[in-house]
């Protein structure tokens, strides 16, 4: 049974999707900072993480992103990252731009829970 | 550098003034000779030996114009330059004048009255306290030649023919004709001093309306992008939390619909649809704002009939079963123009051909060239726009009455539509009959210049 680890700011929306993953039958850990998600991270040593792009600071997601695939034992962990387009960052990312973002997959906001499962069994295989 | 006009001005009545004393020289020196002809006692040394020297001094004006101007075209005392010159031969011509007088009858003389010749000029040219001084000069030189005769410490010279020398002598009749003498240049130095300065405070007046109107347009146009930037920023926040809405209603209707009396079920649906309305709204607002805050234009070669494909294909027209056509003449077509704006202004038209056309209704578009220009038109068989509302369609957040009954919108895109269309320095137009149909026609430069801002 998978373990996600959902880092977001946004505290409602962390749990609508914690509801509906743990019904699919994963179980599910929420951080609701940079910090906190990379303190989980590498306690629970989730299967994947789910990673809002903009938290407090336009730049958090980015860094947790870059922290997390340049840690020498989270490096292998999928993630997944939330995006909102028109949002103010005017990074222009996708998975090509290896430099600027280090994410596995990109998810346009309002997310489709049906949508995110499916990416969600790619990403680990299933 | 340019001269500003009123330097141009400046330099040209000079130029004027001293063609004029060329044609004085001239005359005066023909008229002596004309006297001498007709056997009138006239003094043809004196007369020939000032016009001499009235064309002697008046080029050594004609060079120092031509210096001033070459020197000091630039210069911001060429104003100043300019009166202190005017005044320099106003006195010059002042004293010539009263000489001339002098030798060729004195107060006899009528040609006495061309001294108000230049008290107009210095009333106009000069500050009123100069044409004042001038005036008085005038007074002064006349009446120091009048005492000066009648004192006969100068010979006076008496010219045959003018008025008899009984009248000469007699001291009331040179008192009279001195006074009327004065004061007439007196009091036209008032007036024309005066009409001069209202004339002047007006140009001041209008120079300083103008300032105002520039200055407040920059205003308007900064107010202006002050609010799209603010629409922006709030429809963006208002998206973050909407977005969120969105994915909570999924999750609550996927997990737990089966679980809710259906009553609720619907009502989330119901929940669900105005959020999705909303969310659909504002990422228009966020969309249009963002696009009226573009700067410029970004020309690159478009091809009309790939931009028209592509602004269709985004569009899906068989819910309502609409029929899309698309009509080009010639078939291709290519005009300089931002690609991106330009797609945004036809997605627009096309989707709201769409959106208030009932179904099996029809939307054609079209686009010809005519000259330079190409003209791009947009029909559809739909609810029309009322007669009285065609001129407000354009306006900001303005939707026709009969809009809301089947589409909803921001009312924003055709502002932003005719908003890009005039960047490109082109036109828009449209009309309509309600209940059968629209059309909006663009007139569109194939090579625009400049972008209009």
């Amino acid at each position: 049974m998978a373990c996600i680890l959902i880092i977001d700011d946004d505290r409602e929306l962390a749990y609508a999707l914690k509801i509906a993953l743990e019904a699919r039958g994963y179980s599910v850990e929420c951080a609701y900072d940079g910090e906190e998600g990379l303190r989980k991270a590498e306690t629970i040593r989730p299967d994947l993480i789910i990673l809002d792009v903009m938290m407090r600071t336009k730049d958090e997601g980015f860094q947790v992103s870059y922290k997390l695939k340049n840690h020498p034992e989270l490096r292998s962990i999928p993630i997944i990252i939330l995006t909102s387009v028109g949002s103010v960052t005017g990074f222009s990312f996708s998975t090509e731009d290896e430099d600027y973002l280090l994410a596995d997959e990109l998810l346009e906001k309002p997310v489709r829970p049906a949508t995110l499962v499916e990416r969600i069994k790619t990403l680990l295989k299933e | 550098m340019k001269i500003s006009l009123k330097e141009a001005e400046l330099t040209e009545r000079l130029r004027w003034y001293i063609n004029i004393r060329w044609l004085t020289a001239a005359s005066l020196f023909l008229a002596g000779n004309v006297a001498k002809g007709l056997s009138i006692d006239a003094p043809l040394v004196e007369i020939t030996l000032i016009a001499l020297f009235i064309a002697l001094y008046n080029t050594a004006f004609y060079l120092y114009l031509r210096r001033i101007k070459s020197r000091y075209l630039v210069s911001i005392d060429l104003p100043q330059r300019a009166e202190r010159f005017v005044l320099l031969q106003a006195v010059v011509d002042i004293v010539a004048l009263t000489v001339l007088i002098h030798y060729t009858g004195g107060l006899e003389n009528p040609f006495i009255f061309y001294f108000i010749f230049h008290t107009v000029l210095t009333g106009i040219f000069l500050p009123p306290a100069t044409a004042y001084m001038q005036a008085t000069l005038v007074s002064l030189s006349v009446g120091a030649m009048v005492f000066l005769e009648h004192l006969s410490i100068i010979p006076h010279h008496h010219m045959e023919g003018f008025i008899p020398v009984e009248l000469y002598n007699s001291t009331v009749y040179l008192f009279a004709v001195y006074t009327a003498f004065t004061t007439s240049i007196f009091f036209t130095t008032y007036m024309v001093s005066s009409i001069s300065e209202r004339l002047r405070e007006g140009e001041i007046e209008l120079a300083e309306k103008t300032r105002r109107l520039k200055d407040l347009n920059l205003a308007l146009k900064e107010k202006d992008r002050l609010k799209s930037e603010y629409v922006r920023m709030v429809a963006h926040d208002i998206k973050g939390p909407l977005s969120s809405v969105l994915t909570m209603l999924d999750v609550l209707t996927d997990e737990y619909s089966r679980k809710m009396p259906k009553e609720a079920v619907a009502l989330v649906e119901g929940v669900r649809r105005k959020a999705e309305f909303l969310h659909g709204y504002v990422a228009e607002l966020l969309d249009i704002s963002g696009m009226r805050l573009k700067k410029g234009l970004v020309l690159e070669p478009v091809e009309l009939s790939s931009l028209m494909g592509d602004v269709v294909s985004l569009i899906d027209g068989r819910k309502k079963r609409l029929l899309v056509d698309i009509n080009l003449e010639p078939s291709t077509i290519e005009l300089l123009a931002d690609r991106e704006q330009l797609f945004c202004v036809l997605k627009n038209l096309v989707e709201n051909a769409m959106n208030y056309t009932p179904e099996g209704g029809r939307i054609t578009i079209g686009a010809t060239t005519l000259d330079d220009c190409v003209m791009i038109k947009v029909s559809d068989t739909g609810i029309g726009i009322p007669p009285d509302e065609i001129g407000r369609i354009f306006d900001e957040f303005y939707r026709g009455s009969n809009a809301e009954k089947i589409a909803r919108g921001t009312g924003l895109g055709l502002s932003l539509v005719k908003l890009i269309v005039e960047r490109h320095g082109g036109r828009m137009e449209v009309e309509s009959t309600p209940g059968e149909g629209t059309t909006f026609s663009l007139t569109l430069p194939l090579h625009p210049e400049h972008p209009k801002e």
